[in-house]
């Protein structure tokens, strides 16, 4: 099913585990995404953001060899992420008064108060999900789906010529790319949880 | 788009699913995001004590910047234990100090692989051109007994 020379997440956390440095590379142009879309919910500024990624990513050099299982690579960029934006946040409210409404951080313990809160925490685990799945594509797959959802719209004939294939293929890409990402595990998993 | 092979009302929602969660993950600094990141694979073993970004006048507040974009100029200064570098970026031009002062090797690399070698004088005061203003630059500086590298940072076009 999957292309056949594309290395999986977990041949690439074993070849960066053993030193091996396109393999981290690609990890981090992989997983960027997830973690970017992961510390937005904090509201921190464009500055404070970067500076979140970078120290997560510079503790997973550090941890790279405890992680037992490649599988739980997108778990733990997640939880580290979350937890450095808040200490980001932490370190805001030490150097400003109090803001008595509420922290970002109250959200986010107690997810009961409201309904919308509810609901952004439900699309911040769908959009987790769909961006960890997404990561396992090849990367033939990542660059048609990326083009599909383009901003404005790219016809077929566009996205043809960017990719080098025939416009009639297209659609049957389409749906094996679709088909891999609904299959992954993060994605399957939200699905099951849909139904 | 012309569909001849309409999408499944799942597709659908997973497609729409994708590109909230990659509309969510949009960064200005991505690219420089990911260089960084991919240089963290180094640090463990690398001779080079790394230089932190400490100031930035595009960080600044909103007035000192409109002054220093009418300028089209860009003061950083990175630290680390052996040195401090302060770093004027204007155009393609880098004008950079070198603290405690004394003469070493600067080494400019952009990420396309581009180096330029200059040697700051006695001062630590040295300069060197950009090969591309907008694209990320960093700076290797070695002296005997000490070598730093900096963060990647922007060139002085953007912003």
């Amino acid at each position: 099913m999957r292309g056949t020379d594309e290395p999986t997440v977990a041949m690439l956390v074993s070849a960066a585990t053993s030193g091996e440095r396109s393999a981290w590379n690609e990890i981090v142009e992989r997983f960027t995404p997830l973690l970017l879309a992961t510390a937005r919910k904090y509201r921190l500024s464009d500055h404070e953001v970067a500076d979140v990624a970078q120290t997560v990513w510079l503790h997973l050099v550090e941890h790279l060899k405890d992680l037992r299982e490649p599988a739980a690579l997108p778990g733990w960029l997640v939880s580290t992420t979350r937890h450095e934006c808040l200490r980001t946040i932490g370190r805001n409210e030490r150097q400003r008064p109090r803001d008595l409404h509420s922290t970002f951080e109250n959200d986010l313990v107690t997810p009961d108060i409201a309904a919308d809160v509810a609901e952004d925490i439900d699309r911040l685990s769908r959009q987790q999900a769909v961006l960890a799945g997404f990561a396992e594509l090849p990367e033939s797959d990542r660059r048609l789906l990326r083009l599909l959802i383009s901003d404005p719209p790219l016809t077929y004939a566009q996205i043809s010529a960017q990719l080098n294939i025939p416009i009639g293929s297209i659609g049957p890409t389409r749906g094996r790319a679709l088909d891999r990402l609904r299959a992954t595990e993060a994605v399957s998993q939200l699905v099951d949880s849909d139904t | 788009m012309c569909d001849m092979d309409p999408l499944t009302p799942e597709e659908e929602r997973l497609l729409a699913d994708l590109k909230d969660a990659l509309a969510a993950a949009q960064h200005p600094q991505r690219q420089l995001i990911v260089a960084n990141a991919q240089d963290a694979f180094n640090y463990g073993d690398l001779e080079d004590e790394l230089a932190h970004l400490v100031y930035d006048s595009l960080l600044e507040d909103d007035l000192v910047r409109s002054v220093r974009a009418a300028e089209v100029s860009r003061m950083v200064v990175f630290e680390c234990q052996a040195l401090t570098m302060e770093l004027e970026l204007r155009g393609r031009e880098i004008i950079g100090q070198i603290g405690p002062p004394g003469p070493a090797t600067v080494i400019v690399e952009t990420s396309d692989g581009t180096l330029t070698t200059v040697q700051a004088d006695a001062l630590g005061c040295f300069t060197a051109r950009a090969s591309d203003p907008q694209g990320l630059l960093r700076f290797r500086v070695t002296r005997p007994g000490s070598s730093a590298i900096t963060e990647w940072t922007y060139g002085p076009k953007q912003s």
